[in-house]
């Protein structure tokens, strides 16, 4: 468009220029044409001049020639005078003619023979008009002479006259004949380039109306791009900005004012008020970005930042381009974007972007991790396709069965070629199934592979839909045949265990009867001699059954814990509701006796109800109640407390559990003699004891069933105490046995 | 036979507890007749023998040779002629399985040998005057092991 307009202006100069040298050209010819005319003009009156003047010599000679007769007749002096007068006119004529003809060469020679021609004559008059003064002119000869030579003489003035009248009149006619000719054309020429004139001023009426058509056309255009550029600003956070470089002024659209945060032409547009929004840490790459803009006439792409009234930060992009308009001003026009949101746009991109390389990266360790991990947990992947029944195989599934990896072309029909003949009708049922279904639960099965060898797979499946909607079943098949092996001789060590627990169960049937029966026989002998035979004894013999009576209750004790100890270990964990309260009150019941004989105070707080076994739990109870008593200070009565408190695992160092699974504290404290916290271990162990039989009763196997008891409970059991400052036993039990 | 004592049976195949429980009710001097048999084959022919007198309280040890306690047990508690004797099992062990075994099979209590005679005593003296049937209505698990 504007090279449109360019190429039109240059148009108009052309006309214009065309124009006004034609109308210069006319002038010139009209004011040569006046010119002409006004020369022919003077030519004319020049001629009618020169031939009046003519016509007045010859009627001067005549009149002299009149004057002088009559003098010549009448002898009178006047007539004398007059035709010296007629002379001075004849002479004075002459000058008049001399002075018209000065130019016309052939009329001058004419004129001066002509001149001749009447000054000889006059000479003749003159030279006879004094012997004529006292003479008879009448009879005179050479008087008639003279006068028949005068006539002859006026008469040849005359023929000279008539011809130069004559060359005037050609000359004349001459004249008049470029004259007319000039006359003729002036009008036809004048017109014509009017006429021309007036066409192209047709012409560049209508280009003009045109171009102004479309000049309007462009305004209405320019104003309608100049308003959505307006509104494109406000929509997309841009700005406009012209520098004149000659004039060396800013100026700035609305919209750089809004970007800015301020309002519309809030203040001028200079450099110095600019910076002032600039962020301090871009103000160099700003000051960077004028001096480029002065220097470079352009600029290239800067970002910068800037601060808002308001102290947000925006990031903006400007970018410039001289541009020269037809007047040559030289303008750098710009645009600055706020790219705030891009930037951040683009940051989150980015920002996505690495996050998208990290899970790639992630993806790729764990694509090659569970490459190695199918190689080390001898397992390998699939994929089926629902739809296209396409079948793929992992690197892994291909070694599992003797192939390097892809050696084959996975399908449903060859994989069935390496199952087992037994295994195939199963797998085949189970493959169908899973297709129905879409889900597919462990199957086991043999397979033989590539060298022959039968091993043992497992298959898991699972359906799933990927994001481009595929239904496909992923599967793992495991190769399980040394998990085969092991639990087949798992199954073979049970049975043995089995076996073992049946002899131990035996081995516990002779200790609670064969071995019980002749001790009791012996306890029974004891106390028949006591009852019968004491009184007939020596004091040595009665010392030696009194030792033999305690020896063998030791050994009732022992057998009696030892059976109780193995029954704590071998009995079958059928959990119940138990109530610990209930549970304690039976426990008290059972040590009533000797609770009232140590003369014993026991507190107790409420206790919970748990998923256990009551024997046991009463038992636990118990042995912890009278290990208690037992162990009490010999001059100061018991007292032993009971607490219950419910803890999260974590937060109780001693169980070195960092789960919040809950559990009960249950605490059992008394204030008997205590013991070492070195021994707080060894208190546990069977048959352990810390102090001489003789002083405290007891086989060390009560402690060892608490333990037992409590490790059945998936519980645990601690001991605190220092000598003489009583002991603590402590046992947790979780809130939810299973 | 004296119709007012108390007819008391003993199946057991050792020799020092038959003493025992010989001498026990010897000096309890109780109107009791006490008959001994050495095993659970022994005590079944003579529980079987028409001439027999059945016996008020039945002893009946669980280890025996030939024949033991619990085979002996059922033997009896098949035949209804036997329902009204009173079985008291007279065992060493008082395992958790024999005592459970023996009460659900019908035993009307159980007694752990005691390791002493004036034990012994108490309890066979408890067991000859308790009212059986009494007892036996009220039997339970907790009940049924005879605690001394």
């Amino acid at each position: 468009m504007k090279y449109n307009r360019q190429k039109s202006s240059v148009y108009h100069k052309i006309i214009f220029t065309i124009s006004l040298f034609i109308l210069l050209f006319i002038s010139v010819l009209t004011v040569k044409h006046i010119n002409n005319i006004s020369n022919s003009t003077k030519l004319l009156m020049h001629t009618y001049e020169v031939n009046l003047e003519l016509e007045h010599l010859y009627s001067y000679i005549k009149d002299s020639d009149n004057n002088f007769r009559s003098y010549i007749i009448s002898k009178d002096n006047f007539y004398l005078v007059l035709y010296q007068n007629d002379i001075k006119n004849v002479n004075s004529s002459f000058s008049i003619l001399k002075e018209l003809n000065r130019k016309d060469l052939g009329q001058q020679r004419n004129l001066e023979s002509l001149y001749k021609m009447v000054n000889s004559r006059y000479d003749y008059i003159a030279n006879n008009s004094n012997l004529n003064k006292n003479v008879d002119l009448t009879r005179n000869y050479d008087f008639k002479k003279v006068l028949k030579e005068s006539g002859k003489r006026l008469a040849e003035i005359r023929i000279q006259l008539n011809d130069m009248v004559h060359n005037e009149k050609t000359n004349l006619k001459l004249q008049n004949s470029v004259y007319d000719r000039q006359i003729y054309l002036t009008p036809i020429i004048t017109l014509s380039i009017l006429f021309i004139t007036f066409l192209l001023l047709i012409f560049t009426y209508i280009q003009t109306t045109n171009d102004i058509e479309k000049l309007q056309t462009t305004n209405v255009k320019l104003n309608k791009s100049h308003f959505l550029s307006s509104q494109a600003e406000i929509l997309s956070e841009f700005g406009t900005w012209e520098w004149d470089l000659i004039d060396d002024k800013l100026t700035y659209s609305n919209n750089l004012y809004h970007i800015l945060g301020v309002a519309p032409q809030s203040f001028e547009a200079t450099k110095e008020n600019f910076m002032k929004f600039v962020h301090p840490e871009d103000v160099e790459i700003v000051d960077t970005m004028f001096k480029k803009i002065t220097k470079d006439e352009d600029l290239p792409h800067t970002y910068f930042r800037i601060i808002r009234p308001n102290g947000k930060i925006r990031n903006l992009r400007s970018v410039g381009k001289l541009f020269t308009d037809n007047v040559g001003n030289k303008t750098v026009l710009g645009v600055t974007n706020d790219i705030t949101d891009e930037h951040n746009k683009n940051e989150l991109l980015k920002s996505n972007y690495e996050d998208l390389i990290a899970i790639n990266n992630q993806l790729k360790i764990f694509e090659e991790s569970s490459k190695q991990a199918e190689i080390l947990g001898k397992y390998g992947s699939w994929i089926l396709n629902y739809d296209t029944l396409h079948l793929t195989y992992s690197d892994n599934r291909y070694r599992l069965l003797g192939y390097e990896p892809q050696a084959f072309e996975a399908s449903i029909d060859n994989i069935f070629n390496f199952i087992h003949p037994d295994d195939k009708k199963a797998v085949d049922k189970a493959f169908k199934k899973a297709l129905e279904t879409k889900r597919m639960l462990s199957m086991s099965y043999r397979v033989i592979t590539k060298d022959g060898r039968i091993r043992n797979f497992r298959t898991i499946a699972k359906s799933y839909i990927d994001l481009s909607g595929t239904h496909s079943m992923i599967g793992t098949t495991r190769d399980v045949t040394e998990d085969y092996n092991k639990s087949l001789q798992l199954k073979e060590r049970n049975i043995e265990l089995e076996k073992h627990v049946k002899e131990l169960n035996e081995f516990n049937q002779v200790a609670s009867h064969d071995l019980q029966e002749p001790l009791r026989k012996i306890q029974t002998f004891i106390s028949r001699i006591n009852d019968k035979e004491k009184e007939n004894m020596s004091d040595a013999g009665k010392e030696y059954l009194s030792r033999i009576e305690i020896a063998s209750d030791r050994m009732r004790v022992l057998i009696d814990d030892l059976l109780q100890y193995s029954k704590a270990n071998r009995s079958e964990k059928k959990l119940e509701t138990t109530d610990l309260n209930q549970i304690l009150s039976e426990s008290l019941s059972e040590l009533s006796q000797n609770i009232e004989d140590k003369k014993a105070t026991i507190n107790y707080t409420t206790l919970p109800t748990i998923n256990g076994i009551p024997f046991q739990m009463q038992q636990l109870f118990s042995n912890l109640l009278s290990n208690s008593l037992k162990y009490a200070k010999a001059d100061v009565a018991p007292i032993i407390n009971i607490n219950c408190v419910e803890i999260v695992a974590k937060n109780e160092s001693i169980l070195n559990d960092n789960s919040s699974k809950k559990y009960y504290k249950i605490s059992v404290s008394d204030n008997g003699i205590g013991f070492e916290q070195k021994h707080s271990k060894q208190i546990f162990l069977l048959f352990n004891r810390l102090h001489g039989k003789s002083e405290y009763q007891g086989t060390g196997v009560g402690l060892a069933i608490c333990e037992k008891i409590v490790e059945k409970h998936s519980g645990f059991i601690f001991a605190t105490s220092n000598p003489n400052e009583g002991a603590t036993f402590t046992f947790y039990l979780p809130v939810n046995i299973t | 036979m004296q119709h007012d004592s108390i007819l008391i049976t003993l199946a057991d195949d050792d020799e020092d507890d038959r003493l025992f429980f010989t001498d026990a009710f010897d000096e309890l001097k109780i109107n009791t007749i006490v008959n001994t048999v050495n095993n659970g084959k022994e005590l079944l022919n003579y529980l079987n023998d028409p001439d027999t007198i059945l016996p008020n309280i039945l002893f009946l040890d669980l280890n025996m040779p030939i024949l033991n306690g619990i085979e002996c047990l059922k033997e009896i508690k098949s035949n209804d002629k036997f329902k009204d004797i009173v079985i008291a099992i007279y065992s060493t062990s008082s395992s958790d399985q024999d005592v459970e075994d023996t009460f659900v099979l019908g035993a009307n209590i159980y007694i752990k040998k005691p390791s002493n005679f004036d034990s012994l005593k108490k309890i066979l003296a408890n067991i000859i005057t308790i009212n059986w049937q009494y007892h036996t209505s009220g039997l339970n698990k907790d009940t049924f092991l005879l605690r001394v």
